[in-house]
């Protein structure tokens, strides 16, 4: 999992993720914030060690999450297999110490360690090697 | 809910996990008496125990360098031994079925075989070479070698040699990357699986001439050398910390501290894993009641129930204890309110400490589990589990009738 | 003896877990350090204004000098923190887990309160003082 990035890795990933961020642009055009979210997390955190790429895609993922405002229905159409990825990317919001991110990473972390329990918490600190 | 895959896939596509969520409502206890049959508080702390063969003793170390032996005697645990040698920690003992013998290891890197004569218990050294300690220890099932895992990095195979009347230590060496936290021995007397807090669960050749005899129960194993590394698991990506066999040694369990639980069959090169992610804390210990059933215990002070389908698919089933309330109404501790106390120059906390107590049998990190029977058996219904509470709790399944289908 | 786990976790890397930060805003934010046999959290509390920021300081610096009646409390904290409480395995081993985190949690519910409190008796006092010192001019 932990392959160092190389030169063409980094440009196609960068690709991928401007790709995912026009298709989530379209989504939320179509006030289908749900699925712009599910959008975003898929193919998280990317497979490298560059930060850049990252940062990329935490860029991406942070539009997605700003976008619901309605909690509730964000988790009635959310499936499990998203709450890890979620998680994770709810931890690097809440690091950013950015007043209304961090309030709305809050306001999804509540429901979601409600719903997902406090083992989600734990695969999300206890994973050193994907990280987000 | 992601429906469950029927296929299990290969182990080396760990990108292909099937995870098995148990996300809905939290499974409450539903079977109707106490799975609970008896808790007794021993010390303020234990980190380890086990049983005498015949049960009616126990061993168990109260986080210290001492191992205190306690006989139940009229319904009353008795202090009957105390086994004073080592100088730090005692953290992994062993009582072996058949020759009634008992190996401990310790945080000062030494072991001691014990053995009961008139006298008492006499310890005997086994040179271990190790610089770090010893962290855990489990009698081969043949009872003619044991394994202890260590923070060097490397597990020692203790084997007994008759010429010199000495334990001799042979070491696996540069496999691990990590302290190994748990081993396990295979029934076959030769493979033994290790887990680390690499997160690896790795599976070795323990094969000493002399010592094993070649026969046809080991299968394959048999033309394996000593310290070949047999598999390597890498499932888990945070430290991994129980792992056991299953009762004929077809499926393996090992835990890891990301709260997931991993099942491999057919370990070997075509092993088939799977893992489920827990809902709670994560466990640090694992027994396998039957080829169809796991406890898991671990910080969640609760023991949970794992169970497999017909067609080998295992997820979770339910909590074996009453579920805690959670107490909410705590207060300061005492030299809190007095320090802040002392700010104001009065008593303006008051050291209301009104902890509601919890109901469960284990109010503390659960961190070891044995089974309770009197020899090796394919299953088990009773087990007793030990933790940072200082408890040692006995669990019965007889009456629990929702499990006793897997058993 | 926090130097030896210094040196112990930069050999060791793998015995450590992911860093969490975790900010309310810029100026209020808890870290939480995880290690295998032991947990680092440091807050910073919110301060607006300098006496705010004074009261702060003195206030948890008469807690740190106590830190051995704490237990859990690190006489330093982490650099760009206002407190640090470290917790370590023995102190597991000694205290019940819920109790432990009771007690971080209601430190952090009471700490704002306690310092607006303070501000408000330094306010008043102040108040005071000045109608004192102004009455001998009427």
């Amino acid at each position: 999992m932990a392959e160092i990035v190389e030169a063409d890795n980094y440009e196609g990933i960068i690709t991928r993720i401007e790709h995912k961020s026009r298709k989530i642009e379209s989504l939320l055009k179509q006030y289908k914030p749900v699925e712009a979210l599910k959008t975003a997390l898929e193919g998280s955190p990317p497979k490298t060690k560059d930060e850049r790429c990252k940062s990329a895609n935490w860029i991406v993922v942070h539009r997605a999450i700003m976008a619901n405002k309605d909690v509730d229905s964000l988790f009635s159409a959310l499936d499990p297999e998203y709450y890890d990825i979620l998680m994770k990317y709810l931890y690097r919001g809440l690091s950013t110490g950015d007043r209304p991110t961090c309030d709305q990473c809050l306001r999804i972390h509540e429901k979601l360690t409600e719903k997902a329990g406090l083992g989600c918490i734990l695969r999300c600190l206890a994973d050193t090697v994907n990280t987000v | 809910m992601k429906p469950a895959r029927k296929s299990k896939d290969k182990l080396w596509a760990s990108t292909h996990r099937v995870t098995i969520w148990h996300l809905d409502s939290r499974s409450r206890f539903t079977g109707k008496s106490m799975a609970a049959t008896s808790v007794h508080k021993f010390a303020q702390c234990i980190s380890c125990h086990a049983w005498s063969p015949d049960l009616s003793m126990i061993a168990f170390c109260p986080n210290n360098s001492e191992v205190h032996i306690y006989k139940l005697s009229e319904d009353k645990w008795e202090k009957v031994h105390v086994l004073q040698k080592h100088d730090q920690i005692v953290s992994g003992i062993d009582w072996s079925y058949r020759s009634n013998k008992i190996v401990t290891v310790s945080h000062d890197r030494n072991s001691y075989v014990w053995n009961q004569e008139a006298t008492g218990w006499v310890p005997t050294l086994v040179i271990l070479r190790l610089n770090r300690a010893a962290l855990c220890v489990q009698w081969s099932p043949k009872e003619n070698k044991f394994a202890v895992g260590s923070g060097a990095k490397t597990v020692c195979i203790c084997y007994y040699e008759q010429e010199n009347n000495w334990w001799v230590s042979k070491l696996i060496r540069k496999r691990h990357d990590s302290s190994v936290t748990s081993i396990a021995w295979h029934p076959n007397n030769v493979l033994l699986a290790t887990t680390s807090t690499d997160g690896k669960c790795r599976v070795f050749s323990t094969f000493i001439k002399g010592v094993d005899a070649k026969d046809s129960a080991m299968g394959n194993s048999a033309d394996t050398k000593f310290g070949e590394q047999i598999v390597q698991l890498d499932l888990c990506f945070c430290w991994a910390f129980g792992v056991r066999w299953s009762p004929s040694g077809n499926t393996l369990a090992y835990v890891g501290h990301n709260s997931m639980i991993y099942f491999v069959d057919e370990v070997g090169p075509s092993a088939a894993a799977q893992s489920v992610a827990i809902r709670d804390l994560p466990l640090r210990d694992v027994l396998f009641l039957s080829e169809r059933m796991v406890v898991g215990v671990g910080f969640d002070c609760n023991p949970m129930v794992f169970v497999a389908d017909e067609s080998g698919l295992w997820s979770f089933l339910r909590f074996l204890d009453e579920r805690k309330s959670a107490s909410s109404s705590a207060k300061y501790g005492s030299q809190f309110s007095e320090a802040f106390g002392k700010f104001y120059g009065q008593s303006k906390f008051s050291a209301s400490n009104n902890v509601e107590q919890s109901r469960g049998a284990h109010d503390n990190c659960i961190n070891c589990i044995l089974p309770l029977a009197k020899q090796r058996k394919s299953s088990v219904t009773r087990f007793t589990t030990s933790g940072l509470d200082g408890k040692i709790v006995t669990w019965d399944l007889q009456k629990q009738e929702d499990l006793l289908d897997y058993l | 003896m926090f130097f030896s786990f210094c040196m112990f976790f930069r050999t060791s890397p793998e015995l450590l877990l992911n860093p969490v930060t975790i900010c309310r805003n810029e100026a209020e934010k808890c870290l939480i350090e995880t290690s295998i046999n032991s947990l680092r959290i440091s807050l910073k509390v919110k301060q607006s204004d300098e006496l705010e920021n004074i009261l702060t300081k003195k206030f948890l610096r008469f807690l740190s000098m106590r830190a051995e009646a704490f237990q859990v409390l690190r006489r330093k904290p982490v650099q760009g923190y206002d407190i640090s409480f470290l917790i370590t395995n023995y102190h597991c081993e000694d205290m019940q887990k819920q109790k432990l985190i009771d007690f971080i949690v209601q430190f952090m519910e009471d700490i704002d309160k306690e310092i607006s409190e303070l501000k408000l008796s330094v306010n008043t006092r102040g108040r005071l003082v000045a109608t004192e010192f102004l009455k001998q001019f009427i």
